[in-house]
């Protein structure tokens, strides 16, 4: 996606990206530090991540403002590669990507829009056309 | 897509006991392809004649032992490592698996996975040659607690008895691994393999094999025939467990005990009668380590997981035919997951998850906490000598004081490479160690 294509529109709204990101990182951790080894601390490290990343496919496409094919692409390009790992290279091994994976390429994605944000008014949709 | 691109360049080799991830770069082999690349095939016919192999006193016929409880009587070492330290006899690779060893005479029997097999081995003690290898098909792998079989080989009148991380339990003849029976407790019984695979070691009692099941409903463990394999009774109700029958003389009465979710089981090990039980339920969570035996009344059972997470000491005791089992207390001060203590001196020493600690047997009060050296080791307890060995998480091993009056680490020794979680065996005068990527013996001084 061209810079051309996305200026015409509003700035991308980030916050509840980084809300996001922020609750799948308190699941992680923070069950582990006050509740170890119980239900609480599996549930919030097994579910939080996947539950983050379908929480983060809702905002992007309804509520991040994002408009053109990256609205579309850019969830194609997080959830795709995924799978396709998920299957093959990490067949077996599965939960990997759910659990340490998808954590990290959230955090590539949001954090990446945040940075760029400090320098572009349109910051994110930049961002995701060279992250993407 | 580049942050992908990274990600499919890792591999996943599963977690540490406190759930940091292990990753290393997929072009590096890993432990188990340089393992397969070096295989060397055991010469079967040179073993198949050999004379059987009969248990002596001092061997370690099953898992932690002749009693399931990692202690070691009648000798006495040299504990002063900083000047003679454990002289390593051989060192050498070993498939993947949790299984720690059965040393019967000079053979060692353990587990691992070669490449889509289950394999029980035999090793020689002297050398650590292979003597033989059994396999059936199948390979358990999974994210968080990696690859391979679990469970312990159990020696018994001239046989081998293992159980596959999958429900395959297998009768083998101990001189030359040629299978005797088998049977599949998942097919047959409707067990239900746990999340980390099957981990309990068969127990071989009256001429019953007795193995965990899972099955729920009156299936939570399975008594086989130990010489033809059919199925003798199936008894209990558990559904997630990790933890071993346990053979125990509570009252006068030699039973089997099973810890699991729903709390511990007591049964006859000829017929498979309840014979007592103690509900402590955590439903959706397990047991993992043995039952403590305490004194001929008493045992201590836990779990580091879950909502009620301790050490429970029972009092079990028989008036006529009535059983009863009461708490004495539940502390939190030892919340072992899959790490076993040992009993010595009114107290008892294992894990509080990551830190070794020393637990007052009286009253569950915690005496003592490490700070946390070793992780998610095993322990093992020279009882003359009131001296602990610790094999680490992290592959080193520590001698230390069992003593309440605190943590005495009398030194340590870089012992394995890799994440360790097998319990470590002596036999002989020698330490035999392995883990998922290596095997090794060590000679220590005696005194």
């Amino acid at each position: 996606m061209s810079l051309n294509q996305t200026s015409e529109s509003s700035a991308i709204r980030l916050w509840p990206g980084i809300g996001i990101l922020s609750l799948v990182a308190i699941a992680m951790f923070v069950p582990r530090l006050v509740v170890p080894q119980t239900m609480v601390h599996f549930i919030s490290m097994f579910a939080g991540p996947p539950l983050g990343l379908l929480l983060a496919l809702i905002w992007w496409l309804f509520l991040a403002k994002v408009r053109g094919p990256m609205r579309w692409l850019v969830p194609a390009f997080v959830v795709l590669p995924a799978i396709g790992l998920a299957l093959t290279l990490y067949k077996s091994t599965e939960l990997a990507v759910v659990i340490f994976a998808v954590p990290f390429v959230l955090a590539i994605w949001v954090g990446w829009l945040t940075i760029r944000g400090r320098h572009d008014r349109r910051f994110s949709v930049s961002g995701c056309s060279l992250q993407s | 897509m580049i942050a992908w691109g990274v990600v499919g360049q890792l591999r996943f080799d599963g977690l540490e006991g406190d759930f940091r991830p292990n990753i290393s770069w997929r072009w590096v082999p890993s432990e188990e392809e340089r393992f397969l690349a070096g295989v060397v095939k055991p010469d079967v016919g040179q073993q198949a004649d050999k004379a059987v192999i009969a248990a002596a006193p001092g061997d370690w016929p099953e898992f932690r032992g002749s009693n399931r409880d990692s202690i070691v009587t009648g000798v006495s070492i040299d504990p002063d490592w900083t000047s003679h330290p454990p002289k390593l006899v051989w060192k050498k690779r070993v498939g993947p698996g949790w299984s720690s060893f059965a040393i019967v005479g000079d053979h060692i029997f353990t587990q691992e996975q070669r490449a889509d097999q289950e394999c029980v081995t035999c090793y020689s003690t002297g050398t650590g040659k292979e003597l033989w290898e059994y396999r059936h098909p199948g390979r358990f792998e999974e994210a968080v607690s990696g690859v391979g079989p679990r469970s312990t080989p159990t020696f018994s009148d001239g046989r081998i008895y293992a159980m596959g991380a999958m429900g395959h339990v297998a009768c083998l003849d101990a001189a030359t691994g040629r299978e005797i029976w088998s049977a599949d407790v998942v097919k047959s019984l409707n067990g239900t393999i746990p999340q980390w695979g099957y981990s309990s070691s068969p127990l071989v009692v009256k001429g019953v094999c007795i193995a965990y099941v899972g099955g729920g409903e009156g299936k939570g463990l399975a008594g086989f025939d130990s010489l033809k394999g059919t199925l003798a009774w199936t008894a209990g109700n558990a559904v997630h467990s990790y933890s071993s029958p346990h053979r125990a003389t509570l009252d006068g009465v030699e039973q089997v005990l099973l810890s699991s979710e729903v709390g511990v089981e007591s049964v006859d090990p000829a017929t498979g009668k309840l014979l007592w039980r103690h509900d402590w339920n955590i439903p959706g969570m397990n047991r993992v380590t043995q039952p403590a035996i305490v004194n001929g009344t008493d045992l201590l059972v836990g779990t580091g997981v879950g909502p009620e997470q301790g050490t429970r000491r029972l009092h079990v005791s028989k008036k006529e035919a009535d059983w009863s089992a009461k708490p004495e207390w539940t502390s939190r001060a030892m919340k072992a997951y899959f790490n076993d203590g040992v009993v010595f001196g009114g107290h008892l020493y294992g894990f509080d998850t990551s830190r070794f600690v020393c637990v007052q047997l009286d009253n569950g009060k915690l005496i003592w906490k490490d700070g946390g050296r070793n992780g998610n080791g095993q322990v093992l307890l020279l009882t003359d000598q009131g001296l602990l060995i610790i094999l680490a998480a992290d592959g080193s091993l520590a001698i230390s004081e069992a003593t309440p009056r605190g943590p005495k680490e009398l030194a340590r020794i870089p012992a394995l490479e890799g994440k360790t979680w097998n319990h470590p065996v002596f036999h002989g005068g020698r330490l035999y160690l392995r883990n998922p990527q290596e095997m090794a013996c060590y000679e220590l001084k005696m005194k």
